[in-house]
Parts: C-alpha cells; sequence; structure tokens
C-alpha cells in the first residue's frame, strides 16, 4: 500500500497578526475616545462649540461632510426644479456665497430656493424670481451684517413681510406695514381699491419698501468683511463648503467603506501630535467665537492645523497600509480614501494662506508650500489609483484566464468523442487560439501582478511505502516492506513467491554486493555475517581477490597441485561462483594461465 | 444616512478586526480545501486517461485508488491511497511481469497521472485564497 499526499500550504505573510495588533490598538483607541470625550464635555459652551466645529473636520466629520454632501445634492435637486433653466445661475451666484454672503454655497442656495419657490407661487416669471431671490438673500446678509445679526434670523423676518407678517421686519424696516404695503401696491399698479390687489403685487410693494429703506445697510457685508463678526461667518461658511467638498470626495465610498474610514480617522485621534494639531485647531475655533486675537493670527493657527491634519492623514495611510500590506486592494482604497482627505485638508489650507497672503507677504510662501504638497498628493493619488485599477485589471485577466482554461478542457473532451475530420480541424483550431490566449494572459499576468500575490500556496508531494497511509513507524521499513535500507549490510525480512521475485524494494549504495537466495542458503547467515562483519580473515579469501594466488587443493584448469597466477579481473563472488566462472574461463581460453 | 458613534463605533472595528484575524486561518483554509474537491474525480479520470490501458494497469489503478482532500490547520491535504506503487508511476515507470522475461520488467509511461491535474488546479486554488481573503476584509469594512 502506498500513500501520496499533496499539501497545499497557504501563508498570510503576517495578515492576521497585523489585523490582530490593529484591532488591539482600535480597542485602546476607543477606551482613550471615551475618556476624551468626557473631558471635553466639561470644558464648556465655549470649548463645546470649538469642538462641535472640528468634529466637522475630524472623528465625527467623515459622517458629517458626507451629510453635508448629501444635503448639497439635494439643494441642487431643488434648485434645479425651482429655477428651471436659471439654475446654472444661481450656482454661479452661490460659489462665491462665503466670501460675499457669509453662507456657505449649500445655505445660499436653499436660501436662494426658498425665497424662489414663494415668488413663483406668487405668480413672479422664473427669470424675475431668480433675480429677486439671489437679492432678498444679499439684502439678508447685508442687514445681518448692518444690525449684528445672523443671516438666517433676517432672512426669516423678510420670508414673513412677503406671508403678509410684518411685526417681525419693523425691527429693521420701522416703515414696514400694512397699510404702507398697499398704498406702495396701489401706487405701482394704478389699480383703485386695495381688494384687488394680488399677492404677486403685495410681495412686489414689499421687496420695493425693504430695499427703498435699507439703503444705506445695502453693501455692508462687503464693506466689513474683514471685521471680526463677518471673518467669524466666513470661515464658518468656508469650513462648510469644505466638509460638504470632502463630502463629496467620500460619497463614493459612503457606506461600509464609510466605517474602514472612520476607523482610520479614530486611530489618527489617538496620535499625540494630532492632539497637539486639535489642539491648536480648538484653541484657533475657540478665538473666532470668543472675539479674541486678531483674524490674521486665528487663520494662520487655523492653516497650520489643517497642515498637520494633513499630514497625520499621510502617515496613517503609510502605516495602515504597511500593517495590511496583503489586503492589498482593500488597503488602496483606504489610502485612496486618505488620500482624498489629505488633499481636501490642503486645500482648506491653501485658501486660508491665500487669503492671508493679501495682508502679509510671508504667507505666500507658505501658499507655495502647500501648493507643492498639494501635487505630491496628487502624484499619489494617481499613483494609487494605477495601483486599483492594475489590480482590477489582474482580477480581470484571472476570470479571462479560467474562462479560456475551462474552454480547452472542453475542447479536449469533444476531441476524445467526435470523429469528423472537419469537427476535429475546428476544434483543434480553437484549442490553439484558447492556449495562445492562455499564454498570452499568462504574459500579462506575469508583468502586472509580479510579486504582488496576496498568499503563497505551495504544494508538496510526499509518498509513504506501508499502510493505511501512515509513515512507517520504524524507518528502516522492515515491517512494513518499504524501501530497505541496509548501509551496513544485513537480512532482508519478509517473504518472496520465488528466489528471484524481486518483490522488496531496496535502498542501495554502488560498490555494495547482494548474495543470491541459493548462495545464502547454501552458506548460511552466519557465514554471510562473518563476511559482513570481517570475521573471516582475508588471506582465507586472498585467492579469490584479484590478482592473488590460489593456494592449492584446488583443482580447477588443468593439472592439480600446480599453482597458479590467475589474471581474472576483480572480482567478488561465492567462493563457489568463482570457482565455476574461472573454472569455464580457463577451458575456454579467456583466462591466460602462466605455470610456474 | 450613515451613523458614527465615535469610539462605540471604534470599539465595534476593534472587535471586528479581532473576529476577522481569527478568522482568516480557518476561512483560509477552507477555501482552499473547497476548491480541492473536484481533485479526487480528476485524478481518477487523469488514472484512467494517463496510465496505459493495455493489460487493464489504467483501469486497476483508478479502481484502487482511494482519495480525500481535508482540511488541515495551514492549508488542505489531497492523500491518495493505492495498493500500486504510485510514486513510481506518477513518475513516469512501471514495472510488470511479462511472459519469456526474468521476471519483471521496467517501462517508461506518460508521466503526472496524479501530478498534472493537481498543478493544474494551482489557479483554482489561488482564486479560492483569494476569495477567501477578500470575505475577511470585507467583514472588517
Amino acid at each position: 500500500m502506498t500513500t501520496l499526499n499533496f499539501d497545499v500550504f497557504w501563508r498570510d505573510h503576517g495578515a492576521a497578526a497585523g489585523m490582530k495588533s490593529l484591532g488591539k490598538e482600535a480597542d485602546q483607541g476607543a477606551k482613550r475616545m471615551q475618556g476624551y470625550g468626557d473631558k471635553m464635555k466639561k470644558v464648556g459652551a465655549v470649548a463645546g462649540v470649538a469642538a462641535a466645529a472640528f468634529g466637522t473636520l475630524l472623528v465625527k466629520g467623515a459622517a458629517k461632510a458626507v451629510t453635508a454632501a448629501s444635503d448639497m445634492n439635494e439643494t441642487l435637486n431643488k434648485s434645479s426644479v425651482i429655477f428651471g433653466k436659471n439654475q446654472k445661475e444661481i450656482a454661479a451666484w452661490a460659489k462665491g456665497a462665503a466670501k460675499n454672503l457669509g453662507l456657505s454655497q449649500q445655505q445660499a442656495m436653499e436660501s436662494a430656493a426658498s425665497f424662489g419657490d414663494m415668488f413663483l407661487q406668487l405668480g413672479f416669471a422664473g427669470k424675475s424670481a431668480t433675480a429677486m431671490s439671489k437679492s432678498v438673500v444679499q439684502l439678508a446678509a447685508d442687514l445681518g451684517s448692518f444690525n449684528n445679526l445672523p443671516t438666517a434670523d433676517v432672512q426669516e423676518r423678510i420670508a414673513a413681510a412677503f406671508r403678509g407678517e410684518y411685526d417681525s421686519l419693523q425691527a429693521l424696516v420701522p416703515t414696514i406695514n400694512a397699510a404702507k404695503v398697499e398704498q406702495v401696491a396701489l401706487a405701482t399698479t394704478g389699480k383703485k381699491s386695495a381688494d384687488s390687489l394680488t399677492q404677486q403685487e403685495k410681495a412686489a410693494a414689499v421687496l420695493k419698501i425693504t430695499m427703498d429703506s435699507t439703503k444705506r445697510a445695502q453693501g455692508d457685508f462687503a464693506k466689513t468683511s474683514d471685521g471680526l463678526a463677518n471673518s467669524v461667518k466666513i470661515a464658518r461658511a468656508r469650513l462648510d463648503d469644505m466638509a460638504a467638498s470632502a463630502g463629496k470626495a467620500l460619497l463614493p465610498f459612503a457606506g461600509g467603506a464609510m466605517k474602514g474610514f472612520n476607523h482610520f480617522l479614530d486611530r489618527l485621534q489617538n496620535s499625540a501630535s494630532l492632539k497637539d494639531s486639535l489642539k491648536g485647531l480648538s484653541g484657533s475655533l475657540r478665538t473666532f467665537v470668543t472675539n479674541g486675537d486678531d483674524a490674521t493670527a486665528t487663520a494662520d493657527g487655523l492653516a497650520d492645523s489643517f497642515i498637520d491634519l494633513a499630514a497625520n492623514a499621510d502617515k496613517g495611510a503609510k502605516s495602515f497600509n504597511k500593517t495590511n500590506s496583503r489586503f492589498s486592494l482593500f488597503v488602496e482604497g483606504q489610502r485612496a480614501m486618505v488620500l482624498k482627505w489629505r488633499q481636501v485638508m490642503l486645500k482648506g489650507a491653501l485658501d486660508v494662506y491665500e487669503a492671508l497672503g493679501r495682508f502679509d507677504p510671508r504667507m505666500k510662501k507658505h501658499a507655495a508650500n502647500i501648493r507643492r504638497m498639494m501635487e505630491e498628493t496628487r502624484q499619489e493619488a494617481a499613483k494609487t489609483a494605477d495601483v486599483i485599477n492594475r489590480k482590477k485589471i489582474v482580477a480581470k485577466l484571472r476570470a479571462d484566464k479560467s474562462d479560456a482554461q475551462a474552454k480547452v478542457k472542453d475542447i479536449n473532451r469533444q476531441l476524445e468523442t467526435t470523429r469528423d475530420k472537419r469537427v476535429i480541424t475546428r476544434l483543434r483550431g480553437d484549442k490553439a487560439n484558447a492556449q495562445a490566449a492562455i499564454r498570452s494572459i499568462n504574459a500579462q499576468l506575469n508583468q502586472l501582478d509580479g510579486k504582488e500575490a496576496n498568499v503563497w500556496i505551495r504544494t508538496h508531494r510526499v509518498t509513504y511505502y506501508g499502510t493505511k497511509g501512515k509513515p512507517p513507524t520504524n524507518p528502516k521499513g522492515d515491517a512494513f516492506g518499504g524501501p530497505i535500507r541496509r548501509a551496513e549490510g544485513g537480512s532482508i525480512p519478509g517473504s518472496s513467491p520465488s528466489n528471484t521475485a524481486d518483490n522488496i524494494p531496496i535502498m542501495a549504495t554502488a560498490g555494495e554486493y547482494m548474495q543470491p537466495v541459493s548462495a545464502v542458503r547454501k552458506y548460511g547467515e552466519g557465514a554471510m555475517n562473518a563476511i559482513r562483519t570481517g570475521r573471516v580473515p582475508a588471506s582465507a579469501l586472498r585467492g579469490y581477490a584479484s590478482g592473488g594466488s590460489v593456494g592449492g587443493g584446488w583443482s580447477g584448469g588443468s593439472s592439480g597441485g600446480d599453482t597458479y597466477i590467475l589474471q581474472a579481473p576483480n572480482y567478488l563472488g561465492t567462493p563457489n561462483d568463482l570457482r565455476r566462472t574461472l573454472v569455464n574461463m580457463v577451458r575456454s581460453g579467456e583466462l591466460p594461465v602462466v605455470r610456474r | 444616512m450613515i451613523e458614527i458613534r465615535g469610539a462605540d463605533e471604534l470599539a465595534r472595528v476593534a472587535d471586528d478586526l479581532r473576529a476577522a484575524a481569527a478568522s482568516l486561518p480557518e476561512e483560509m483554509s477552507q477555501g482552499i480545501t473547497k476548491s480541492m474537491q473536484p481533485l479526487p474525480r480528476a485524478v481518477k479520470a487523469s488514472a484512467l486517461t494517463t496510465l496505459p490501458g493495455s493489460g487493464g494497469l489504467a483501469g486497476l489503478v483508478a479502481r484502487s485508488l482511494r482519495i480525500t482532500a481535508r482540511q488541515r490547520s495551514n492549508g488542505g491535504r489531497l492523500q491518495i491511497l493505492s495498493r500500486f506503487n504510485l510514486e513510481k508511476l506518477d513518475d513516469g515507470s512501471v514495472t510488470h511481469p511479462t511472459y519469456g522475461h526474468r521476471p519483471l520488467v521496467t517501462q517508461s509511461i506518460t508521466p503526472g497521472f496524479v501530478s498534472k491535474p493537481v498543478n493544474a488546479s494551482e489557479p483554482s486554488i489561488r482564486d479560492a485564497a483569494d476569495k477567501s481573503l477578500q470575505r475577511v476584509a470585507d467583514k472588517v469594512k
């Protein structure tokens, strides 16, 4: 009985160990985070605002950013439905909203869409509704700036006036009331009775009164945009825009991958250098909120924080990649996300430095550095995209190869059964094509896949001679009839059907000599062992070695009792065999005999 | 809408990672062994088509084969038992009695009746291992 084993081994090259250690780190990180969160709660309201703000960028940032991007998408849809062909005009206007209105792009579009919807329902045409919406949102920003009120609050007061509720707007536009609105509407339309006025006419009157009465406030936001209050509004709007951009970058990865990214950010938050960055960012934002330092220093700190965050994102990406190098496609996906995040962070820093460059030439140098870092990140992102692409191609090639192999197999099956020569010729052609395709795929795979196999597989063949597939318990193999090893000589165990059956495998060494069964039986095992162990003196066998003299008493060739010098070749056998051979050789004249 | 719960979520990811690390060896070995399941049939078929049919050797060997594909801690094992000298047959020689010759002769035959199907299955084994890795990676996501 023989047993043939083919073993397939795999090696993960440390993937399991890497994941285990990542899990451990993540677990410790979770505990630290819980403690960190508790501390933040105790710091108080101002720090809470800062924490919420940098939270937008960090741990919870990814989710909020995706939400912001999602909100942006919804606003775009809404705006597109309301403004129709004028949507592009609104979108272009909203792009500058952070700087011109202190509103994020999404907030500006949302506000414009709400007013636009109202104006359309009141009966205004599309183009008028678009222009009026923009004017009202701009007016709200200016009035907010002029009266130091949040823009959203002013928007709500104006919207109420369009609905016929003038009380809240009267705080900003004291002249507005129901009688004034009717009076202006009658004068504008030429109608005689207030009852005949439409809602549209009244709304137009509200807008006219508001615009006429707020001429001093109009353009105030632009005039005072460098002031602290408006700087805060602009910075917040930019943060929101950035969150939306980041979210847009992350949207394709939302879902399951999002959790992985969040985990990555969680890891980052636990690094010492990142904590310092957070401290810096938190400080900067606190300054914004509490009217502390001048805006330049604050923004500079903010830019530095962005750069630190970007650097940590890069470091994190590298460590993630190193830890799980064998989960290549998965890791590359994570890496691509991190690089996108890094690009967004650097863009944030660049925006801040470019803005500061107007006041301080040194900031332009920082901006140039950021641009260089952005270029490096872009190149790295391109490289990562290339790796991902390459891996996808490899996967496809492997699938193609598998298909081609199946085809060859199918053709072989058909070739076995068919007798039709034409069919055979066609099948052979198909087979050659499929084999050529496999060769081509193999060549491409060698180029692409090279050293990137995820697992190492080795097949290993082991043969056992014995029973029940188990290796022989006796390495000499005696009990199982396996290969017999007799480096020191000795008898062969077991049984054979005849004296020359050759049914037992032997492991032999060149130069050894084996005795036939008949010789062993004739002289006995004792004699064989005596020769094997050197107990028989060489002199006793002298005549059987090369050129040795044979003692008297042996009548071999011609006359007995004579001494012969035998010119025989080297020979070692049983004395009987040797004698027989020599006699035959002397008789046939093959062996020269010299008489002395 | 994705819900992220900071530290709780991180703790869950930590659990996922540890679970994935623990399940990786099992997933790999299981995937590899599953991909080896068609091999017993393939080896028997190969015995019938590769070994010489004269004297009924191919049939005798094919019938004598007892083949199992079993999972091991670091992969899979295809075990083939037979009363014939499989290693010799796989290496391409057969020793047999013939009329008029004393007592046995050794002849060359097509080698690899076992090795060839096993080696041919390597791409599918590799694919299975890749899929196992992907399954584990998906758990972490």
